[in-house]
């Protein structure tokens, strides 16, 4: 049997699905701004000569690196009220699971730059004067920033497509959406391609830009 | 003017410095000198407190450091942070900043350690550049600069916080031959001028032309001590006849 496709109908599911779409870019860059202001802190940790700094910090990139984010999130929403004993809606349960998920990564990205900063840069920032976070700020981030570019790019382009996972706790985003839409009109083909299109327009050129950034900063 | 004493450091079990005790006088010159790994670095990198030492003390105008092994509070980031920006010192690797020019190298201490405005930052930036002979190279990224040139914009960044003291750590040792010279003729115009410093360096002849007083050490001691014509002419101990032998007869062969 041939299938007949027909996207006509999608033009009547118009608000629902750019509402889905502006959940998942906002979603998408609210817990990219988090997870980077949450690996600042931590990968910065991470570098303490203080053990009691550095073991916890640790212990919370490799437990958040080392589970799915699909059972972190189900984790959230589901066992931690119950431990809390606090009532957390899903946007909550699912921003704290995404923000802490690409914070560990952020953290990893964040430490191996300043860490590849060489230690000579440290010494002569020190003998001028400089203070830790004055060294810190003029002297050892802008260049490890540079180093750091790329790989925060890629991740932030993985950030966008993980944030399709917060549908299974029901957060109304892009994907979520088109089950709606679907239960409602048992055309799976022709909406699962139209998300598939949508993540794509706002992906590829994330992605083209990532190349070029990286071509600039190698040229440099 | 710097006066360190007993000074003592470990890298683990490692014994780097065995209780070493030096007088710097306002306006001289002393020359740290001995074989590698002997604890020259170490003992200079110590007097601006780059390396916290394990026991000794370190006296500069009106700082007084004492340390006493396990149980001396070490200074705070911001104390330890001002007694540095009395102090200037210019590495063997240069370790110029890579994302400023040169006269933002140079400025970047008055700046952000001293809050000075930005022109007048400059004013005195240039004038430091043109003082080590690099006028025209102000606007330059250090990637352009050859190596000499990187060292004397290192001289001058550490010139334009007006330092009490000028610790220069073997700063001609990554050098091409051809480029030592340049260098070398800034720091003899600084001797000239009555800066104090203490140079860690392999070059035997400058050390003698340069130095108020040469310091032989080996294995983190103090070995002799002298003034440029008793310790090269006239040393009193075999260690520093052997080593200055071997600089004699590798000198002789070039």
């Amino acid at each position: 049997m041939e299938y007949s496709w027909d996207f006509n109908f999608l033009w009547g599911y118009r608000e629902l699905i750019l509402k889905g779409l502006a959940l998942t870019v906002a979603f998408t860059f609210g817990t990219i701004a988090l997870g980077m202001i949450v690996g600042l802190f931590v990968g910065l940790g991470r570098l303490s000569r203080l053990a009691v700094v550095r073991w916890p910090l640790t212990g919370y990139v490799e437990v958040f690196r080392c589970t799915p984010l699909l059972v972190q999130l189900v984790w959230f929403y589901y066992a931690l009220p119950v431990l809390l004993g606090v009532e957390i809606t899903a946007t909550m349960a699912a921003t704290l699971a995404l923000s802490l998920y690409v914070g560990s990564f952020y953290a990893e990205i964040f430490r191996g730059g300043v860490a590849s900063v060489d230690p000579g840069q440290w010494d002569a920032a020190r003998a001028l004067g400089h203070t830790w976070a004055q060294t810190m700020r003029r002297i050892v981030l802008p260049q490890a920033v540079k180093n750091m570019l790329p790989a925060i790019m890629n991740q932030n382009v993985i950030q966008l497509k993980n944030t399709s996972l917060i549908s299974t706790v029901a957060v109304a985003d892009l994907l979520y959406q088109g089950a709606i839409i679907t239960a409602a009109t048992y055309r799976p083909l022709e909406v699962y391609t139209l998300v598939a299109v949508l993540y794509f327009t706002v992906l590829f050129p994330l992605t083209r830009l990532a190349v070029f950034v990286e071509r600039r900063l190698a040229t440099q | 003017m710097i006066k360190v004493s007993n000074i003592h450091k470990a890298f683990g079990t490692n014994l780097v410095l065995r209780g070493i005790s030096l007088d710097v006088e306002k306006g001289t010159v002393i020359s740290l000198i001995g074989p590698s790994g002997s604890g020259k670095s170490t003992l200079l990198r110590c007097m601006n407190l780059l390396e916290i030492p394990d026991v000794g003390r370190i006296e500069l105008a009106e700082w007084t450091f004492e340390f006493v092994a396990a149980r001396s509070k070490l200074p705070s980031d911001r104390v330890l942070s001002q007694y540095r920006s009395h102090t200037g010192m210019v590495f063997q690797h240069f370790n110029l900043f890579p994302h400023m020019t040169a006269l933002g190298n140079v400025i970047e201490g008055l700046v952000t350690v001293k809050g000075m405005r930005r022109v007048e930052a400059e004013a005195i930036g240039r004038r430091q550049l043109e003082r080590v002979g690099l006028a025209d190279r102000a606007s330059e990224r250090p990637s352009r600069l050859s190596g000499g040139q990187k060292q004397r914009v290192a001289i001058a960044r550490a010139l334009a916080m007006s330092p009490e003291v000028l610790l220069l750590d073997e700063i001609t040792s990554a050098l091409d031959p051809e480029l030592v010279d340049d260098v070398l003729a800034v720091i003899r115009e600084l001797a000239r001028e009555g800066m104090t410093m203490v140079i860690v360096t392999h070059e035997m002849a400058f050390a003698r032309e340069v130095s108020n007083r040469v310091v032989f050490m080996a294995e983190g001691s103090l070995v002799e001590s002298g003034s440029p014509t008793e310790l090269f002419d006239h040393p009193q101990h075999d260690r520093t006849r052997q080593f200055l032998a071997r600089y004699t007869r590798a000198g002789a062969a070039r």
